[in-house]
């Protein structure tokens, strides 16, 4: 851009002088000679420079540029994949509390655990807290929703108070 | 004809954005994970007056404040009127004694004294309102370059989450490299072009000449061309790098959603409804830091606009009366340092052209 700005403020000091120049000039053979003088000088200075441009520095400025965009849109997607894990847990909670009234358990609480498994592009929930009073058989009939519709194996779904027993 | 019809487009887009956005039920959650309010304090002090209560929020109604933020740069206009007013009378004063001088007197080979002195006095009247307003258009260029370095990478979020992955980055790309180098351009180049043109055109309306008269002509080409070549260039690379990247999104956008639709039913739905709801919510953030940025973009420029637009028609109007009543020289003096007036209007508007540009692109990536 320096190299840019030197040309340009060159090639107009030089069109000043050489338009101050033809003014003076007379109107004479000699004139004449000092006017294509002038003209040459203005064609040298307007193609002299333009060899000199550095194309690398502003390839590596669009890259730079380029690679602060990517960092945006990244930072805001792991934001955006935070979010939808939030959602995706309240909804599978609800759903399951929805579940549990329904077979008659009393105070039921679910906190689900969300997580992007091997190839997949959205988390899935993973694994599943519950508690409540819940009898043997409400309690086989809710993980039996759990595995079927939601997908959480029985294995990775606890109750609370079964690790202390 | 065609220019009609492009104004018309861009004040359609313009509506559409500003139409009321719909509410989104978690806002301020949304809000805060893109930090929305560094737009809202990112805005210019010199647009804060017009902008008074507009908030970056889905639920305002964005063209009724629009209709207000012109209302109040139109109402404080006159004051500019004035001083543009006065020195246009002042020049046509200069014309007029110029004229009874040269009935008077009449100059005898060598140098137009009167001449060179009716172009000096013009030169002098219009001094102060050369400095002031290309100051002008060099603080507003600079105001919207600062804003857009907060609103380009807010809007490079939200259009990220909202889907448009690829083309989002692709966008902040082009508009934050075409923004440096309008600003660089301008402050390098086409300043120094302008003041250069200025005496060029004093010059040869003081003593005359094909070399002079070539030289300005020749400087405000180059002026003209540079931007215009630059604007060009922006809309081109914006366009084709949108049109591709924002391909790219929309058939991964639907490539997701038969995937999730693919798995356990009533898992697959939360899923499905989980990633459209939080798309659908950077969406309405999207649409309404979009509409907010364009308000903020009207609001830096309307007021230096309307200035400059004052004097370049004034300066024009002056120079118009005073080749009636003094001849040339002065007219074309005055015409001259309007057409500067002009040049830095063109910085000005292709400045928030581009801005503009890079908005409505954002906003209407793949949702």
């Amino acid at each position: 851009m320096e190299t840019l700005r030197s040309w340009i403020i060159g090639l107009c000091a030089g069109a000043l002088i050489c338009g101050i120049v033809q003014a003076v000039a007379p109107k004479t053979s000699s004139g004449n000679a000092v006017r294509l003088a002038c003209g040459f000088m203005t064609v040298a200075l307007l193609i002299g420079p333009l060899k000199s441009f550095d194309f690398e520095e502003y390839a590596l400025r669009l890259g730079e540029i380029r690679a602060r965009g990517g960092e945006y849109a990244s930072q805001a997607i792991s934001g955006g994949e935070e979010q939808i894990k939030a959602v995706i847990e309240d909804s599978c909670e609800a759903y399951i509390l929805d579940k549990a009234a329904e077979l008659g358990i009393m105070d039921a609480t679910a906190a689900v655990s969300a997580k992007i498994t091997d190839g997949g592009n959205y988390p899935y929930p993973y694994s599943v807290e519950l508690g409540g009073e819940a009898e043997g058989e409400q309690k086989k009939r809710l993980s039996s929703y759990i595995e079927g519709e939601l997908g959480v194996p029985a294995e990775r779904q606890h109750w609370s108070g079964e690790d202390e027993n | 004809m065609r220019r009609a019809v492009h104004i018309l487009l861009l004040i359609g887009t313009f509506a559409v954005l500003l139409s009321p956005a719909a509410s989104a039920g978690e806002w301020d959650e949304y809000g805060q994970q893109f930090d929305t309010s560094q737009v809202e304090q990112a805005v210019p002090d010199s647009a804060s007056e017009l902008m008074e209560d507009v908030k970056l929020d889905p639920t305002e109604d964005f063209s009724g404040e629009l209709e207000k933020i012109v209302r109040r740069a139109v109402g404080n206009i006159g004051a500019t009127a004035k001083s543009a007013m006065k020195s246009a009378v002042l020049i046509i004063m200069a014309a007029v004694i110029c004229g009874i001088a040269g009935v008077l007197y009449t100059p005898s080979g060598g140098l137009d004294v009167l001449r060179l002195a009716g172009v000096l006095a013009v030169a002098a009247i219009s001094a102060g309102d050369i400095s002031a307003c290309v100051g002008l258009g060099r603080s507003m260029i600079t105001e919207l370059s600062d804003f857009s370095k907060v609103l380009l990478p807010t809007l490079t979020a939200t259009a990220a989450v909202s889907g448009a992955v690829t083309s989002a980055a692709a966008k902040y790309a082009a508009a934050a490299l075409f923004m440096d180098i309008l600003i660089t351009c301008v402050e390098n180049l086409l300043i120094p072009l302008i003041y250069a043109y200025i005496a060029a055109v004093i010059a040869d309306c003081a003593i005359g000449g094909e070399g002079l008269a070539g030289a300005a002509s020749f400087l405000k080409w180059l002026a003209t061309s540079l931007l215009t070549l630059i604007v060009l260039a922006f809309v081109v690379y914006l366009s084709i790098s949108g049109l591709v990247s924002g391909s790219a999104d929309a058939a991964t956008v639907r490539v997701a959603k038969t995937a999730i639709s693919t798995a356990l039913p009533v898992v697959g739905s939360i899923v499905s409804d989980a990633a459209s709801t939080v798309l659908l919510g950077a969406s309405v953030i999207k649409s309404s830091v979009g509409a907010f940025g364009m308000l903020a973009v009207a609001a830096v420029c309307l007021a230096p606009v309307l200035k400059l637009a004052c004097h370049y028609l004034l300066y024009k109007g002056a120079s118009k009366l005073s080749a009636a009543i003094s001849g040339g020289a002065m007219a074309k003096a005055a015409g001259g340092i309007g057409a500067a007036f002009g040049m830095v209007m063109g910085a000005m508007g292709a400045c928030a052209m581009m801005l503009f540009f890079s908005i409505i692109s954002f906003v209407q990536a793949v949702n």
